[in-house]
C-alpha cells in the first residue's frame, strides 16, 4: 500500500512559483524537469521566460528546431536570454525571433509586445554590426522592453543597468543611439548594454577614479556634471517626433555670421503644431529668410574682393580660393541657453568648382 | 489602544502582525509596509492602523524574525548613499541562507509569495534555483517533495526524448 504522501510540497507550491524558480535555470535544467512528474511534464513549454542556451553537444540550429517544435505559441515571451548566440547560424536566430514575435500592423518588424528583458551573448568572433543594427530595428517594436543586454563572450562582465555603453569604434553610433532613444518607454528604467571586447577598452576618468570602460552614453539624471565650460540646451519635447524619425529638435533663436547677429524673428524656427519645423536650415526649403545667412557671407567675401563664381543670390555660393586668405568668419547658432560656434574653416567646403 | 501610550514620543509607529500559529510580532511601520499584503490591508482604512492586528495566515512564526530582518537590511541597503558595496549585500544574503534547509527555504518562498514582496521572492526563488541547478531528476523530486507518477516506461520514453539534457550532471 502506498503511504499517505505527507504534504506533497509541490501541491502547495503554486505553478507561478515553479515558473519563477525555473526562470533562473538554464534550459537543460528546465527540460530535464519535465521528467519529474506528470504535472511538470509541460511546464517548460509555456514558460514566459526563455533561455536558449545551446547544450554543448547540439548546434544552435537543431536546438532552435527543438524549441520551436515544443513551445506553446500562445504564451508571450517576457524574457529571452541567448547566452551563446552564433551569428554564422543567424537564420536560426531569425526563425526563433519570428516564432516568438507577434505581427503588429503599425510595426515594420514583428514585435515582442510583452518582452521585458533581452539578453544576448555573442561569440566574439561572430561580431557583426549589421546584425546588431537589425536587431535594434526589431526592438523598435518592443514597447515594454526594460532591459537589453548584449555581451560579447570574451569580455564577459556585466555592466550596470541604466547605462548605454557604446564602443567608440563600433560605427553606426548615431543610428544606435537614436534607435535606443526611440524606445517608447525610454526612461531610467531602460537599459542597453553593449560590451564589445575586440578592441582594448580605453581608460576613462569618471568622477575621480580611473576605470576601464567603453565610452558611456548617459541619459537624464545619470549624467555627471562635467567640469569646464559646458553649455546645455534642452530638446524640444512636445510634440513627439513622427514615428520612424530620429530627429530631436532644439530651440534655435538666432544665427550670427562672425560677430554680426542676424536678428531673425523668434517665430522663424518655431515648430508647427503637427511637429514639422517651419524652417530647416539644412534644407533651405521654406521662406527666403534662411538665404539671408548666405547673403551675409557673400557680402563679407565680396567686401574682401574674393572672386565669386556665378550669380550672386544663387542656391550655392562659390568663390575662388585666394592664397594667404584665412579670414573666414565663424557661424554661430544661438540655441536657448547655449551658443554653438562653427569655426570659419568648417562653414565652407573646399572643392573643385565647375 | 497600544499606540502612543508608552514611553518616548519619538517612537516609530508599530504595527502588530499575527503569524499563522498565533504569535504576535510588533513591527516598525516602514518595515511592515515592505509587505504589499500588509500595506493593502490598510489602504483606505488608515484608522485601522492604531489597533488592528494583521493576520498573516500563511506565515509561520518560525520564519518571521528572519523575514523581518531581510526587509530591515534590504530597505537600509536601498536607502543608503553611496550604495553599499556588493560584498556587503552578498555577505548578508549568504548568511541569510546559511543553515536553511530545503524545507525551510520552500516555506519562506511561500511566505514571500503570500506577503507579496518581490525582492524577497526573487531572492529566495533564485536561491532555490541554485540548489537544483545541474542536479538529477531524483534530486529535484526529493527537493520539492514530489512523487514520481510516471510509469517506468513513460519515464524512459521522456528521458530518451530529452536525452541531451541529461549529460554532465553534478553529484546529488
Amino acid at each position: 500500500m502506498e503511504g499517505v504522501v505527507d504534504g506533497d510540497r509541490l501541491s502547495s507550491l503554486p505553478e507561478n512559483i515553479i515558473r519563477h524558480i525555473f526562470s533562473f535555470l538554464d534550459s537543460n535544467d528546465i527540460v530535464r524537469a519535465s521528467t519529474v512528474s506528470r504535472k511538470w511534464r509541460y511546464i517548460w513549454v509555456s514558460m514566459p521566460y526563455l533561455c536558449v542556451d545551446v547544450p554543448y553537444q547540439m548546434i544552435f540550429n537543431d536546438f532552435v528546431d527543438w524549441v520551436l517544435m515544443f513551445r506553446n505559441r500562445l504564451v508571450d515571451v517576457q524574457g529571452l536570454r541567448i547566452p551563446d548566440l552564433i551569428l554564422k547560424e543567424n537564420h536560426a536566430f531569425y526563425r526563433l525571433y519570428l516564432h516568438l514575435a507577434v505581427d503588429k500592423p503599425e510595426c515594420f518588424y514583428p514585435s515582442f509586445n510583452n518582452l521585458k528583458s533581452l539578453t544576448l551573448r555573442f561569440q566574439s568572433d561572430d561580431f557583426n554590426r549589421h546584425l546588431l543594427i537589425n536587431m535594434l530595428d526589431m526592438l523598435d517594436c518592443s514597447p515594454n522592453l526594460e532591459a537589453l543586454k548584449i555581451y560579447f563572450k570574451s569580455n564577459g562582465h556585466v555592466l550596470q543597468k541604466m547605462r548605454i555603453s557604446l564602443i567608440h569604434n563600433i560605427g553606426y553610433t548615431d543610428k544606435i543611439i537614436s534607435e535606443v532613444m526611440n524606445f517608447p518607454r525610454l526612461s531610467l528604467n531602460v537599459a542597453l548594454t553593449i560590451v564589445e571586447p575586440m578592441f582594448p577598452a580605453p581608460k576613462i576618468h569618471v568622477s575621480g577614479e580611473t576605470v576601464t570602460a567603453p565610452s558611456v552614453v548617459r541619459f537624464g539624471i545619470d549624467i555627471p556634471w562635467p567640469p569646464g565650460n559646458l553649455q546645455t540646451t534642452r530638446f524640444i519635447t512636445p510634440p513627439p517626433p513622427p514615428p520612424g524619425s530620429f530627429y530631436y529638435q532644439l530651440n534655435l533663436i538666432d544665427i550670427s555670421v562672425g560677430p554680426h547677429r542676424l536678428g531673425f524673428s523668434q517665430d522663424l524656427f518655431r515648430i508647427r503644431e503637427d511637429g514639422v519645423p517651419i524652417t530647416r536650415i539644412a534644407q533651405h526649403t521654406n521662406g527666403v529668410d534662411v538665404y539671408v545667412v548666405m547673403r551675409v557671407f557673400e557680402e563679407y567675401y565680396d567686401s574682401k574682393h574674393l572672386h565669386r563664381r556665378g550669380q550672386r543670390g544663387a542656391f550655392r555660393s562659390c568663390y575662388d580660393e585666394q592664397p594667404g586668405f584665412g579670414a573666414f568668419p565663424t557661424l554661430t547658432y544661438h540655441f536657448q541657453g547655449a551658443n554653438y560656434v562653427v569655426d570659419g574653416e568648417n562653414v565652407k567646403v573646399f572643392s573643385e568648382c565647375e | 489602544m497600544a499606540s502612543s501610550s508608552s514611553s518616548s514620543s519619538t517612537q516609530v509607529k508599530k504595527i502588530t502582525l499575527k503569524a499563522a500559529d498565533g504569535k504576535h510580532f510588533e513591527v516598525e511601520e516602514p518595515v511592515a509596509m515592505e509587505m504589499e499584503t500588509v500595506k493593502s490591508f490598510f489602504v483606505g482604512n488608515e484608522d485601522a492602523m492604531k489597533d488592528m492586528v494583521v493576520p498573516l495566515l500563511n506565515v509561520s512564526s518560525e520564519h518571521m524574525p528572519a523575514i523581518l530582518d531581510f526587509y530591515r537590511n534590504h530597505s537600509e541597503f536601498r536607502k543608503r548613499t553611496p550604495p553599499p558595496p556588493a560584498e556587503e549585500v552578498k555577505a548578508f544574503n549568504e548568511a541569510f541562507l546559511e543553515n536553511k534547509s530545503d524545507e525551510q527555504l520552500m516555506e519562506m518562498i511561500m511566505a514571500a509569495n503570500f506577503l507579496n514582496t518581490k525582492e524577497l521572492l526573487n531572492f529566495l526563488t533564485e536561491a532555490a534555483a541554485n540548489r537544483i541547478k545541474n542536479k538529477s531528476v531524483e534530486y529535484v523530486r526529493a527537493f520539492f517533495g514530489i512523487e514520481n507518477d510516471f510509469t517506468p516506461e513513460e519515464e524512459a520514453r521522456i528521458r530518451a526524448e530529452n536525452e541531451w539534457a541529461f549529460d554532465g550532471l553534478d553529484e546529488d
